[in-house]
Order: structure tokens, then C-alpha cells, then sequence
């Protein structure tokens, strides 16, 4: 490439290779106001150095390119990104901090989007198979409560029956609730671990308060 | 909830279907908000248009699922947002008007296809040279530049200029290989 042009400015205040050695700072802005005056002026009438100014302004694009936005969003959320290979994009990551900050701030884990997921619940709540599914979640967990109840009442009425010859200080002390204090329908129980089912309507046995046992008809 | 059902929802103005693509969106500028302040509604705005079109003319090509398909356009859209102010920044030189018979440089670089040649020259170039581009990058004067660098100035423009030939002519070398490849 020719820098060293014919002048064709013999009284311009600076030369061809002055001037080609300042193109990157009249790129960047940052001439002095005086010394960019002379430059344009210089330009104005150098085909060379203008020819020079075309070549700087393409080095410039060359050194200052950067991975395309897009792929750039697309690398950040996980995606293939386009028009780009991913060995690309990432040798050009290991040099270049602007790109790897554009990453950085893209990156999902960086937001938080508590308003999305409550609007997404609300969606999801007005839905007519949310409705279905919930009914029959309801429906599914109120069979599973009886069901254990029921299995529940069948192994204590089992144990109570094994262990009916030996002695039960509790059970010869109130005879009567055992056989005779049949809860009513709807009633609380309380089983051995303490835990609370809830008004049930069909009884197998629950225990009382005390530890005694009632028996109830299933 | 499924994304066509999103999609349909979004499309017929479904409001909670829209505030819900706006939440999606809100929160992926938050990193943004500060940089971008001024420019967030518009952006969000625009956005929300360009999404829908997308969506209406079935450019959604479902690489992804809706959501990250809104956050993957919202980042995209912000980072050319902040690109395009700092290129503002720097000199045009279309603007200065001279006299040019050549079609201008930057059309020429303007390709998506020279991407991947302008950043294997970078990757090429040495790193004495991407840390001069740097610095100018950053709007450094040249005295600037020589005081950090403890060169007289001279010697750091003749840098610069060699720097500057280096890259075109590792262009001109990738080029022909690609040419000849």
C-alpha cells in the first residue's frame, strides 16, 4: 500500500505521511480541533490520502468487529447462535471484554421474574383442565385419606386382636369405651403417631385421647 | 400452559397473556435498566411489535420455547441499543463528504459474511496491536496513548500505521486462502 503519495497540496500544513499516520485518530475522534482542520483540509484534495482513509476506516471495522448481537443473545440463553460457529464465537470471547460483558449481562440467571411466574400461576389457575386436574387431585387425595384410615383401623384392629389375651390395664379399666363409645360419623380422630385425620365419615377404629380403643363400623 | 396456547393467546390480545410476554421482557432488562433508562419504554414497546409480527408470520422457528425466545430477542435488541450509542461515538466517514469514486468501506464490510473473517483477523492479529485498537477503541488522543505506553509519539503513530497495514494484509492472506481453499 503507498503512503508515501505525491502531494498534492505542497502548502498544506501537513504532509501524506503525517496525515496517514493520523487517520485513527480523526476515526476516533480525538484530534485536536486545529490539527483535524488541517487533516480534512488535507484530504479534501489528496486522492491518496483519501484512498488511505477508505483502507483505515476497513482496518477499523476489522479490529473493532464484534460477535453479531443475536448470536451473542442466543450464546447467552443456551442456544446454537446464528450464522456463527460456536468455536468462533467462543475464541473471540477469550479476547474480547466488551463481548464477554454482553454475554455476562444476557445471561439469564441475571433477572428475576417473580411478576412472570405469579402471572403464569394465575394463567395456568384460570384453565379449565387446571380446574379438571384440581378436582380430581382433591377428589384423589380425599380416596387416598379413607383408604389409609381404613388400612390404618385393619392393622390396629388386627394387633388388638392378636394381643387380646394378654392383659391391657387400660382396656380392663374402660371396657365400656372400648365396645360401647362408637364415635360419631364426622367426628376428629387421633391416631397412635399423634397424627390428625380430619373429619372422616367412615370409621374403622381410632384410638382415644387416652390410648384406649374404640371400634367402629366400617 | 403450553406455548401455542401462548401464542394464540398473545396474538388474539389475550391482556394477561400480554402482560405475561411483558413480564418475560421486564425481566430480562433489568440488567439494562440503568444503561438504558431512557430507552426502555420505546424498547419494550417495540419490541412487543416485533415479537408479535415474528410470531404472526410464523418466524418463530421453535428452537427454544416461547420465553426464551422473547428473552433471547430482548437481549439482543439491547445490546444493539448500546452498540449503536457508542458507535455514535466515533467519526463517520461517509459524513465527511469528500470527494469518492469507491462505493464507501463500511458498505463494503457492512456484509454479515465478513463476520467470521473480520474476527479471525482479530484472532490473528497480535496482541500489542488489539491492545493499541483498544485503546483507540476507547477514544484515547495519540499523546495519551504514548504517555501510557512510554513511547514518544512518533513511534507510537508509526505503530498504529503498521498495526493497521498488518490486518489488511492478514485480510488479503485469509481471503485467498478461503479463495483458493
Amino acid at each position: 500500500m503507498e503512503t508515501t503519495h505525491k502531494n498534492q497540496h505542497s502548502n498544506a500544513a501537513i504532509d501524506c505521511p503525517q496525515a496517514v499516520e493520523l487517520l485513527p485518530w480523526l476515526l476516533n475522534g480525538t484530534l485536536e480541533s486545529e490539527e483535524r482542520e488541517e487533516l480534512l483540509g488535507h484530504l479534501e484534495s489528496c486522492d491518496g490520502c483519501r484512498r488511505e482513509l477508505d483502507e483505515a476506516a476497513v482496518a477499523w471495522q476489522l479490529l473493532n468487529r464484534h460477535v453479531p448481537s443475536l448470536a451473542i443473545a442466543e450464546y447467552a440463553h443456551g442456544l446454537e447462535p446464528s450464522d456463527l460457529s460456536r468455536e468462533r464465537l467462543e475464541k473471540h470471547l477469550a479476547l474480547c471484554p466488551s463481548c464477554r460483558q454482553e454475554i455476562e449481562f444476557a445471561t439469564p440467571d441475571q433477572v428475576v421474574d417473580l411478576d412472570a411466574a405469579r402471572i403464569e400461576r394465575s394463567i395456568a389457575a384460570r384453565r379449565p383442565d387446571h380446574l379438571r386436574r384440581t378436582i380430581r387431585g382433591v377428589a384423589a387425595g380425599v380416596a387416598a385419606s379413607i383408604t389409609l384410615a381404613l388400612v390404618s383401623g385393619a392393622i390396629i384392629l388386627d394387633w388388638r386382636e392378636n394381643a387380646g389375651t394378654a392383659p391391657n390395664p387400660t382396656a380392663e379399666a374402660r371396657p365400656a369405651e372400648r365396645h360401647d363409645s362408637k364415635p360419631a360419623l364426622g367426628a376428629t380422630g387421633v391416631f397412635d403417631d399423634g397424627f390428625e385425620s380430619g373429619a372422616i365419615t367412615t370409621w374403622s377404629s381410632v384410638t382415644l385421647d387416652d390410648g384406649g380403643i374404640a371400634n367402629a363400623d366400617s | 400452559m403450553n406455548d401455542e396456547e401462548l401464542i394464540s393467546g398473545l396474538l388474539s390480545g389475550e391482556p394477561e397473556t400480554v402482560e405475561l410476554v411483558r413480564a418475560w421482557m421486564r425481566a430480562s432488562f433489568v440488567p439494562y435498566r440503568s444503561r438504558l433508562a431512557s430507552d426502555l419504554e420505546d424498547l419494550e414497546q417495540e419490541i412487543l411489535l416485533e415479537v408479535t409480527s415474528a410470531l404472526r408470520e410464523d418466524r418463530f422457528e421453535r428452537r427454544s420455547s416461547l420465553r426464551t425466545y422473547v428473552r433471547t430477542y430482548v437481549s439482543h435488541k439491547c445490546i444493539d441499543q448500546l452498540r449503536a450509542r457508542a458507535r455514535r461515538e466515533w467519526l463517520d466517514v461517509d459524513a465527511l463528504e469528500l470527494p469518492s469514486s469507491a462505493p464507501s468501506p463500511l458498505d463494503r464490510m457492512a456484509s454479515t459474511e465478513m463476520t467470521d473473517l473480520a474476527l479471525r483477523i482479530l484472532e490473528e492479529t497480535p496482541e500489542a496491536c488489539r491492545e493499541l485498537w483498544q485503546m483507540l477503541r476507547e477514544g484515547m488522543k495519540y499523546r495519551e496513548m504514548s504517555e501510557r505506553l512510554g513511547v514518544a509519539e512518533g513511534t507510537l503513530r508509526v505503530r498504529v500505521l503498521r498495526c493497521r497495514k498488518a490486518a489488511l494484509e492478514l485480510r488479503e492472506t485469509l481471503q485467498g486462502k478461503k479463495t483458493n481453499g
